[in-house]
């Protein structure tokens, strides 16, 4: 928002300091065709009118070019505003930023800032669910007919309906799940849950389900709340 | 003190990086923005030349410049989504401003070789994000848990590692093993008598009996990329244009994601309540990009066109949080509570207490634009001007957009992770065709304008229904060394939007369809 409000400001100030050359006469536009204008044919009015301008100009202005064009005119600038000169500025030699805070006045020993260290795990997504994935399962996986690597996740398969097919309509008959009914043992809803689960838990480390062990990791274990009371 | 810098170095420098296939098409799949004159031609700009937004598009038509000009887009937009998902229709609006072309153009003139040059120096808001998008739906088919316990099997880590204050896994598996929306318990089955463990979710269970889960999704995008450009174009005795452009993609770029999944059953035992998931994150960056243009005019009234965009290389960083809160209900697994339980974490416990952080480069793919321009009575007297028409026909490689490290030596894991993602990226996008076309009828100093432009499918997968049609038209005024244009251009844009992928099962999409309305004003000067 800032950086809208700063071009806009930018922007008036820059339109509204100008002043076009065009008001008599046609405006051009250039997608059709626009005359060339050329420097030379500047108007004796205006340069005219730059010479009154430069007659105008106060002393100071003339300082400030002399100063720009010719260094001993810089050493008149006032010498108390210099920044290197400041009672204050401690540093009168080199002045290198090393980085610390250093007060001798309240600090005997330099005071480190550091930042804590940022965890750079990146936005990852598992890109096994898009198409365009090869794994080697899935290039051991060969099309019949044109013997090609299949990906791993085939193309066009979505799901975006509630309504069951017919086959699965009989499953939930035959199965006699009625909706709604309460799960009244933890076993129940476990071997539920876990019929067509094919999500099984290996993981490359050495590390088991259990949260009290160690981590491989940098930083240190976050411990699991309880999952609830009695 | 050396010894310090130097630990903090080696611990600051162990960085991966990555990112995912969607922020591919965020910084190619958009349409033409620029002056209101240009907009309301449909962004017509590969051949006509002599507007500044030549730049940004052709910077070749620069050189039909001979004056001085220096003009302000501002412009402000009105956001309408209808949206399907599952089944279940939903609406809502967003308005926001945003920035269209604005700079100025200086062109010298050869008065001895009837040649002339132009120089530019524009920013534009090439691409707008923002928006919000609503939607909700029943779904007994699947939920974002499995989406966190897929992360945990695919990735190999273990639930030590995963919770951890420095965790791989710090944004989605990590807080719903935290919370408990995920778990890892014992196989039951008997077929199996080996110690082995299922990752299972607490909304299984409701999902196995075939009942619903409500999801409702609002995802709001904020921010732009914004593109700051030098052009140059030479004028060989008007029939050769030559021009080039050096531009500094500037990326801003907000999201965030909230999304509410919820038992819909009367059921207070079926182990799940309700998880609310949220995921903030934003990018920034910059970048460089060139583009080259020639138009070649065989007659005075005839303009060829034929402009290259290099990629795009941009440096980028996000910062990421996600916050999880997770109501249990009871019994829950082999829990032996009775009481319901509601945890919530933020993804930071697992990130040192800070946004995770990731840096990357991405590579945006090249564009091709091929036009022409027919303009009639191309004469110096403007009240015998009368009229143009333009159109060009762009191509966009979408499924050339890459990404890798910006490290100077990436990891084994890092190269592999983006080999993968470019190969997907290449499988989900192809390259498309987009056509624009506009023309003008200037009366003296007041013109009127129409256009019309056309983006196409991005997508490969012909199911995934993407494309962006405009409709525009507008009035300019140009009279004593001043131009004020207005424009007004209407989307229709359809896209597809995906809360969440499963490898184990089909996705489920919502389908947007968004309206834009853009209302676009410029002022200009001439001198």
């Amino acid at each position: 928002m800032n950086t809208k409000l700063l071009l806009l400001a930018f922007s008036v100030a820059a339109i509204s300091s100008c002043s076009t050359a065009y008001k008599s006469g046609q405006t051009p536009d250039d997608v059709y065709y626009s005359p060339a204008k050329f420097e030379e044919n500047k108007d004796k009015d205006d340069k005219d009118e730059d010479k009154n301008d430069q007659a105008l100009q106060t002393s100071e202005d003339r300082r400030v070019r002399q100063t720009v064009r010719d260094r001993r005119w810089r050493d008149l600038d006032d010498y108390d505003y210099t920044y290197n000169n400041s009672p204050y500025n401690h540093c009168n030699c080199n002045c290198n930023n090393y980085g610390y805070y250093y007060n001798p006045k309240y600090y005997p020993t330099p005071i480190y800032t550091t930042t804590p260290v940022k965890n750079t795990t990146p936005r990852k997504v598992n890109l096994n669910a898009y198409q365009g994935y090869s794994t080697a399962t899935a290039n051991s996986v060969k099309n019949p007919k044109s013997n090609a690597p299949a990906w791993a996740k085939p193309a066009s398969k979505y799901n975006n309906s509630n309504k069951t097919s017919f086959g699965s309509k009989l499953v939930k008959i035959f199965t006699n799940k009625t909706s709604n009914t309460p799960s009244t043992s933890s076993n129940e809803n476990s071997s539920s849950s876990s019929s067509s689960n094919n999500r099984t838990y290996t993981p490359s480390s050495s590390s088991s389900s259990s949260s009290s062990s160690s981590s491989s990791s940098s930083g240190t274990t976050v411990t699991r709340p309880s999952r609830g009371g009695n | 003190m050396y010894k310090h810098l130097l630990i903090i170095c080696l611990l600051t420098s162990n960085l991966i990086y990555a990112q995912a296939p969607e922020d591919a098409m965020r910084y190619s799949f958009y349409p033409q923005h620029g002056t209101a004159r240009n907009v309301a031609i449909g962004g017509a700009m590969g051949s006509l030349g002599g507007d500044i937004n030549a730049t940004f598009v052709n910077p070749a038509g620069l050189g039909l410049y001979k004056t001085k000009e220096i003009v302000f887009t501002p412009a402000f937009a009105l956001n309408s989504n209808k949206i399907n998902f599952r089944e279940t229709a939903s609406k809502n609006k967003t308005n926001n401003f945003n920035l269209g072309t604005t700079g100025f153009v200086w062109a010298y003139n050869n008065r001895y070789n009837k040649s002339s040059s132009a120089v530019s120096l524009a920013i534009t808001q090439t691409a707008d994000f923002n928006n919000t998008i609503k939607y909700s739906g029943l779904n007994n088919y699947s939920s974002i848990a499995e989406q966190f316990a897929e992360e945990i099997k695919y990735s190999g880590v273990s639930v030590n590692d995963a919770l951890n204050t420095n965790s791989s896994v710090p944004y989605g598996a990590a807080p719903a093993l935290f919370t408990y929306l995920v778990d890892v318990v014992k196989n039951p089955s008997p077929t199996n008598p080996n110690d082995s463990f299922l990752i299972v979710t607490a909304t299984d269970d409701i999902l196995s009996k075939h009942q619903a889960l409500k999801q409702d999704v609002t995802k709001t995008t904020k921010g732009g990329m914004y593109e700051l450009a030098l052009g140059f174009a030479h004028n060989f005795q008007d029939k050769w244009l030559f021009g080039g452009t050096i531009s500094m993609p500037i990326i801003n770029y907000n999201s965030k994601m909230n999304f509410v999944e919820s038992d819909t059953s009367s059921n207070t035992t079926n182990g799940f309540k309700m998880a609310q998931y949220t995921d903030d994150f934003k990018t920034t960056g910059i970048g460089l990009n060139g583009k080259f243009g020639v138009i070649y005019r065989p007659k005075e009234y005839i303009r060829i066109g034929l402009a290259l965009h290099t990629p795009m290389f941009m440096y980028l960083k996000d910062e990421r949080t996600t916050n999880l809160t997770t109501h249990l209900e009871r019994p829950y697994w082999n829990s032996p509570y009775s009481t319901d339980t509601v945890i919530t974490i933020s993804s930071q416990t697992f990130t040192n207490n800070q946004p995770g952080q990731s840096k990357y480069v991405q590579m945006s793919p090249f564009k091709a634009i091929l036009s022409a321009s027919y303009v009639f009575r191309e004469i110096e007297d403007v009240k015998r001007q009368k009229a143009f028409i333009t159109a060009d026909i762009e191509y966009v490689h979408h499924r050339g957009s890459r990404f890798s490290s910006d490290a100077e030596t990436p990891t084994a894991d890092d190269k592999a992770y983006y080999k993968q993602l470019n190969s997907v990226v290449k499988g989900t996008y192809k390259g498309n065709f987009n056509f624009r076309v506009g023309g003008e009828l200037k009366f003296n100093i007041i013109m009127a304008r129409l256009g019309f432009a056309y983006y196409g499918n991005p997508y490969k997968d012909p199911e995934l229904k993407a494309n962006k049609m405009i409709v525009s038209g507008g009035l300019g005024y140009r009279n004593k060394g001043v131009f004020v244009d207005l424009t007004y251009a209407h989307s229709f844009n359809k896209d597809v939007d995906f809360a969440y992928r499963l490898v184990s099962k089909d996705d489920t999409f919502a389908t947007v369809k968004n309206q834009r309305g853009n209302i676009v004003a410029t002022v200009g000067f001439k001198f």
